[in-house]
């Protein structure tokens, strides 16, 4: 009975994130725009929006007005999307491969993202019938299908547990992420400038700063589609719990559900990449915290995710501009501080479970 | 409700796996598959339960080509229990089991309390009732073959493929589970290494090297020299109790030569 109670608890719980959540990431949308070089008051937040919006026709500063709707809002809107989007891609890279361990920056498809935007932005290859978004989505692809391969490669000659498998993972990632990082840079010192390539090297990294209104609709988009194709598929999710033959005599069309969940995935990543390059541990981090809060089952895990992952991109985004006065980290620093102890913990969680 | 095996042959690379494999299944009736070690029994299992595409020959589920027939309305008449099946995730006992109700949900059908009544039924079915808050990971070897046969249930199959779900159990459950399969009102296949556990089958299927070498009756299938040619052992047929099934002692007649 002691053990019910427990699981009706973190139920209890579960439930009560999922509510409060959306709230959450209203509330951490509004501070992400009253927080940044100049403070400005919630209320002149508030009342911007409402101008801008309803045409509410409160007096509100120029500039203020300007900082809050031109950059802060455009730019907390982006970060949420993209948190949604990228720890999403965490919870389907983790269920499909099951395993622990997979997500898409470890595994090199956000390097190889980044590869296939610069192919398409800077060597100018297709240049105009092939955007930005696609060009990081057909590399992210590449890189899944060559990551994958490795991976499966390495596991089967290391003729062992789920241990090594899910390191195997890790080790073809390293690789994979080698590989993409090496050609990038390759092509960049081949045909930008000094200038070019500095600008380059900074978007890669991860980096929020240049997001404008234009951005808002391709991300939020990607997040919103993704979430909603996740959310129908919940059930074929979590059908793979036992692997893929078990997923096909639980029903599941195995090859097409994983074909539209790896292209989903893809696209999310894409799209995310080639708006503010490559920002790590987001799919890794926020899936896993959520297992904790809302249990594994996916019809709530999909949702909590998304949530949790905007809030927290959004979150990583105003400390990275207020955490060192007068400086703005890149994003990504946020996260892999926040990122690199759970991946540890999450290895030595996981050689627990194994070695028994 | 039928399901039948027409000539399947499969071969990886270039060594035969299955060959020329025909089967038919009797409705309500408990096939028994056994044959040595690599003989080809999970294969067939595949094969039957549509995971796997034979090479030659096809699989008939009442009458429709399995690799016609969708996935979903596969999965409402068939349930698989896998010789082995593991997970990394944190999922409870419960959670494992309530994955059989998978083939009736859909994105837009929720969860219903039928689902709820069904995986506790299979829980109880099982003897697992009392741990199904316990973690997967907590679990040992025996009690998580039991939840795979408790998913099994709750996808109320009507045809039901168990490859050695007895592998692990102590000598109890092994005895109950085969008395709760071979209850159930489905028609089941179960592949078998304990011969004595075979006999109570109601027919036999016996397998060596990929292809079917006797079938039919239990005592007409496992007979001394089936048993010697196919596993290379000698054997006895004992009959302690006149009232009851006989047993086979075996003895190693041929030393394994590799
Ligand atoms: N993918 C594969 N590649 C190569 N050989 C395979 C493959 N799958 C099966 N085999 C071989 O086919 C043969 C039959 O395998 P199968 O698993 O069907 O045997 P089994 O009768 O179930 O054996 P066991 O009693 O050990 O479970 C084995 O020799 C196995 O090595
Ligand atoms: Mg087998």
């Amino acid at each position: 009975m002691m053990s019910d109670v427990g699981s009706l608890q973190a139920f209890r719980r579960g439930h009560l994130w999922l509510w409060l959540s959306p709230w959450m990431l209203l509330a951490a949308i509004l501070f992400g725009t009253a927080i940044g070089e100049t403070r400005i008051p919630l209320s002149v937040v508030m009342e911007t929006i409402a101008n801008r919006l309803w045409d509410a026709g409160y007096p509100v500063n120029r500039i203020d007005e300007g900082i809050i709707w031109s950059y802060r809002l455009s730019r907390a809107i982006v970060a949420a999307a993209c948190g949604a989007g990228l720890a999403l891609t965490g919870v389907v890279l983790q269920a499909l491969l099951r395993n622990p361990l997979a997500d898409p920056y470890l595994m090199g498809l956000s390097a190889g993202a980044s590869t296939g935007a610069v192919v398409v932005t800077v060597a100018g290859l297709g240049a105009g019938a092939i955007s930005m978004s696609l060009g990081a989505l057909i590399g992210a692809l590449v890189a899944f299908a060559l990551v994958a391969m490795l991976a499966q490669v390495v596991a089967g000659r290391a003729d062992t547990g789920r241990g090594s498998q899910a390191a195997a993972i890790i080790l073809a990632g390293i690789a994979g992420s080698q590989l993409f990082n090496a050609l990038t840079a390759f092509i960049i010192a081949r045909t930008a400038n000094a200038e070019q390539a500095r600008g380059i090297m900074f978007w890669l990294m991860g980096n929020l700063s240049g997001t404008r209104w234009e951005d808002v609709g391709a991300t939020v988009l990607a997040a919103l589609a993704g979430a909603a194709v996740c959310f129908w598929h919940r059930r074929s999710l979590d059908a793979f719990t036992f692997g893929a033959d078990s997923a096909a005599s639980l029903g599941i069309a195995v090859r097409p559900v994983r074909g539209l969940l790896i292209t989903v995935t893809a696209v999310m990543i894409g799209v995310m990449v080639s708006k503010v390059g490559s920002i790590g541990f987001v799919g890794l981090v926020v899936p896993h915290a959520m297992r904790f809060l809302v249990g594994t089952r996916h019809d709530r895990l999909v949702p909590a995710t998304a949530l949790a992952g905007a809030i927290f991109l959004v979150v990583a985004d105003v400390l990275s501009r207020v955490i060192v006065p007068g400086q703005v980290l890149p994003i990504g620093v946020i996260t892999a501080l926040v990122g690199a102890p759970a991946f540890a913990l999450i290895l030595v969680h996981g050689r627990r479970a194994h070695g028994r | 409700m039928m399901l039948a095996a027409e000539n399947l042959s499969v071969s990886v690379r270039n060594t035969t796996i299955l060959r020329d494999v025909s089967l038919h299944l009797q409705p309500g009736e408990c096939l028994g598959l056994i044959g040595p070690n690599g003989s080809g029994k999970s294969t067939l299992m595949q094969c039957l339960a549509g995971l796997r595409k034979p090479g030659k020959g096809r699989v008939l589920l009442n009458g429709h080509a399995m690799d016609r027939t969708s996935s979903k309305i596969r999965s409402r008449q068939l349930a698989l229990v896998e010789q082995q099946a593991e997970t990394a995730e944190r999922i409870t006992v419960r959670e494992a089991v309530e994955l059989g109700r998978i083939p009736f949900l859909s994105p837009l059908r929720p969860w219903r309390a039928e689902d709820d009544a069904k995986v506790h039924q299979a829980l109880d079915a099982v003897d697992m009732a009392g741990l199904s808050d316990r973690l997967w990971h907590t679990l040992s070897g025996g009690e998580r073959q039991r939840v795979h046969i408790a998913r099994a249930l709750a996808q109320s199959p009507e045809i039901l493929l168990l490859d050695e779900p007895t592998n692990h159990l102590d000598i109890r459950h092994q005895l109950s589970i085969l008395a709760l399969v071979r209850a159930l009102p489905v028609t089941k296949v179960i592949a078998l290494h304990d011969l004595n556990q075979a006999l109570a089958c109601d027919r036999l299927v016996l397998l060596h090297d990929g292809a079917i070498v006797a079938s039919g009756e239990p005592r007409k299938v496992l007979t001394t020299q089936h048993l010697r040619e196919v596993f290379g052992v000698e054997a006895r047929y004992l009959t302690p109790d006149p009232d009851e099934p006989p047993l086979i002692r075996f003895s190693c007649a041929t030393s394994l030569s590799y």
